[in-house]
């Protein structure tokens, strides 16, 4: 059977310009996580996270870290009686990631259009728009919560979007990227993803992903196991190493004690 | 140096954490209470989720106690037939508030009713206890320095009818240790009003049993901060199995690293009672509860910094 020419030839320019623009593509934004697992020991306290690249020049960049979106519980503070601030019920916001970590080269609300915001959840606007809160009568009450929920997640250091702070270097037609941050203690051992954005004309041009694997090692690990997997032997040991070490403090003090 | 703790998920300063041991312990073995309701907001504050810092304290108050309680065992202070009658009641009263918490929720005002609760009884306690011992100390003072004035001798006091009411109540019992006779009903029955309200306000209650033991049972200072510690124990060995096993939340290295400072604290402060007059005691204990009840007063009509918490926690 003979392929007609014509369709030949828009088959191989097809696959050419496919081939051209996956090969640019590929090579239009390019990360690398240092270090790609964190773990935490008994003495963690937070780690340093270091994100380097390359882009086209002449692009901005946005580096995002973030966990999966999932429901979070809270209890709301409300005036009682107009006199007395306490809890006045629970709220529950979703889909919210436990980490919302962004940092680019120009706020994002100057690069990057409303639409390419809630497209790829960059920004607290995207935030704002994405995320449900129930229970709630109306939509000031809900900007009121979410922006509340920011506030809380700010004060723990695991939410956040920051300008400038990533060091750019143009060579030629590639601009080399590196962003160096504190990672959180307070950020809990899961998976996370980062994800670096090349934006130009208020769009996304291209993106890449890496994870970032947070976990528990050794005996912390250990005890967080027995913890959950065998709450009653955890529990007892718990007691008794409670009482012995009353018991030794209390012998190690004798000189006070004797009895009347 | 900072240790990061399995069950709470955050790291904490060693220093700080052990210092608030020392702080708690040595308030314990002073006055014996213990402590939860100092505690507890501390952790709070210092970042470690609600339910895990309640959970994680009351495990380090078993350590505490069981050295407060040994420290106090040896100088003669523990009333083991009071502590065990007390916790009787405890117990009882503390599931009853546990079924009384239940109802107020269902009803939506649990909050309201344990908040208010607490600041009234700390308040109360907090006030009582400081016009009282200081009182005792004026009138101590005055005695010393009266003791050359010839006083008339006063006339036998009457007995009152609540007084008759108490001593015709069955299975009086004389409690040696503490050189007391009450109905051992009447001890259970104020046990179990401690253990109502405990639960209610989530506490271990030792700030509300020692002024029950003090002006109502009429115990001497010394013999109630043992025998508190005493009953303390066995609440708190209850409370951190139970959450252990069934919620999950106690945090064995924030304890551990609490009780390291708590041990060391209760001796000390045992040492530092012996020192110190029993109304001197009773000063400083009201003025602490005076304070955390102002504190807490002061937090509920100030409009808190963040609106959302964590879901658990009293």
């Amino acid at each position: 059977m003979r392929i007609p020419s014509k369709t030949f030839m828009s088959g191989l320019v097809g696959a050419f310009l496919l081939l051209v623009f996956f090969a640019a593509s590929a090579y239009s934004v390019t990360s690398e996580v240092v270090p790609d697992r964190i773990e935490i020991g008994s003495f963690y306290h937070g780690s340093n996270v270091v994100v380097t690249g390359e882009v086209e020049a002449g692009k901005d960049i946005i580096i995002q870290f973030s966990s999966p979106g999932k429901e979070a519980h809270f209890r709301k503070k409300g005036k009682t009686g107009g006199l007395l601030w306490m809890n006045v019920g629970e709220l529950e916001f979703k889909p919210v990631s436990d980490l919302y970590l962004i940092y680019s080269t120009k706020d994002i609300n100057a690069i990057l259009s409303p639409d390419q915001q809630d497209k790829f959840m960059l920004g607290y606007d995207a935030f704002r728009r994405r995320v449900e809160v129930s229970p709630i009568s109306d939509e000031s009450e809900k900007t009121k919560w979410v922006n509340e929920f920011i506030k809380f997640k700010e004060k723990n250091r695991i939410y956040g979007i920051f300008t400038g702070e990533i060091e750019t270097k143009t060579d030629g037609d590639r601009e080399t990227f590196k962003l160096s941050i504190d990672w959180p203690y307070q950020a809990l051992p899961q998976n996370y993803t980062v994800s670096v954005y090349a934006v130009k004309n208020n769009k996304v041009q291209d993106y890449t992903q890496s994870s970032l694997n947070v976990e528990k090692v050794g005996a912390l690990k250990f005890l967080s196991n027995m913890a959950y997997n065998k709450a009653m032997i955890y529990g007892v040991v718990s007691i008794l190493i409670a009482f012995a070490a009353g018991f030794i403090v209390s012998v190690m003090f004798k000189g006070g004690g004797g009895s009347h | 140096m900072y240790f990061y703790l399995p069950i709470a998920l955050t790291s904490i300063s060693l220093p700080l954490i052990v210092g608030l041991g020392l702080l708690v312990g040595l308030l314990s073995g002073l006055f014996g209470v213990g402590g939860g309701f100092l505690m507890t907001p501390l952790l709070i504050m210092i970042g470690i989720p609600p339910t895990v810092a309640a959970a994680s304290d009351s495990l380090q108050i078993v350590g505490a106690s069981t050295s407060g309680t040994f420290a106090h065992w040896k100088l003669g202070n523990v009333d083991f037939k009071m502590g065990i009658c007390l916790l009787i009641g405890g117990f009882t009263g503390g599931l009853a508030g546990v079924q009384l918490i239940k109802v107020l929720r269902m009803m939506g005002n649990a909050d309201f009713v344990i908040k208010v609760t607490y600041v009234l009884m700390l308040g109360i306690v907090g006030a009582y206890m400081f016009a009282e011992s200081i009182n005792s100390l004026k009138k101590a003072k005055q005695q010393k320095e009266g003791a050359a004035v010839v006083e008339a001798p006063s006339k036998p006091k009457k007995e009152s009818g609540f007084v008759r009411f108490l001593k015709s109540l069955p299975l009086q019992t004389r409690f040696e240790k503490s050189g007391v006779t009450h109905s051992a009903l009447l001890v259970i029955t104020l046990g179990s009003i401690v253990g109502v309200l405990a639960a209610i306000m989530g506490v271990g209650g030792g700030f509300l049993m020692v002024p029950v033991m003090v002006y109502l049972l009429r115990m001497p200072m010394h013999v109630v901060v043992g025998t508190s510690l005493f009953q303390i124990l066995f609440t708190c060995v209850e409370v951190s199995f139970l959450q252990a096993y069934v919620n999950h939340t106690v945090d064995f290295v924030l304890a551990v690293l609490l009780l390291a400072g708590s041990t060391v604290g209760a001796q000390i402060g045992t040492q530092l009672g012996k020192k110190l007059h029993g109304d001197q005691l009773k000063v400083i204990l009201s003025i602490i509860v005076l304070v955390v009840t102002v504190k807490i007063l002061m937090d509920l009509m100030l409009e808190p910094s963040l609106l959302l918490s964590l879901k658990g926690g009293h």
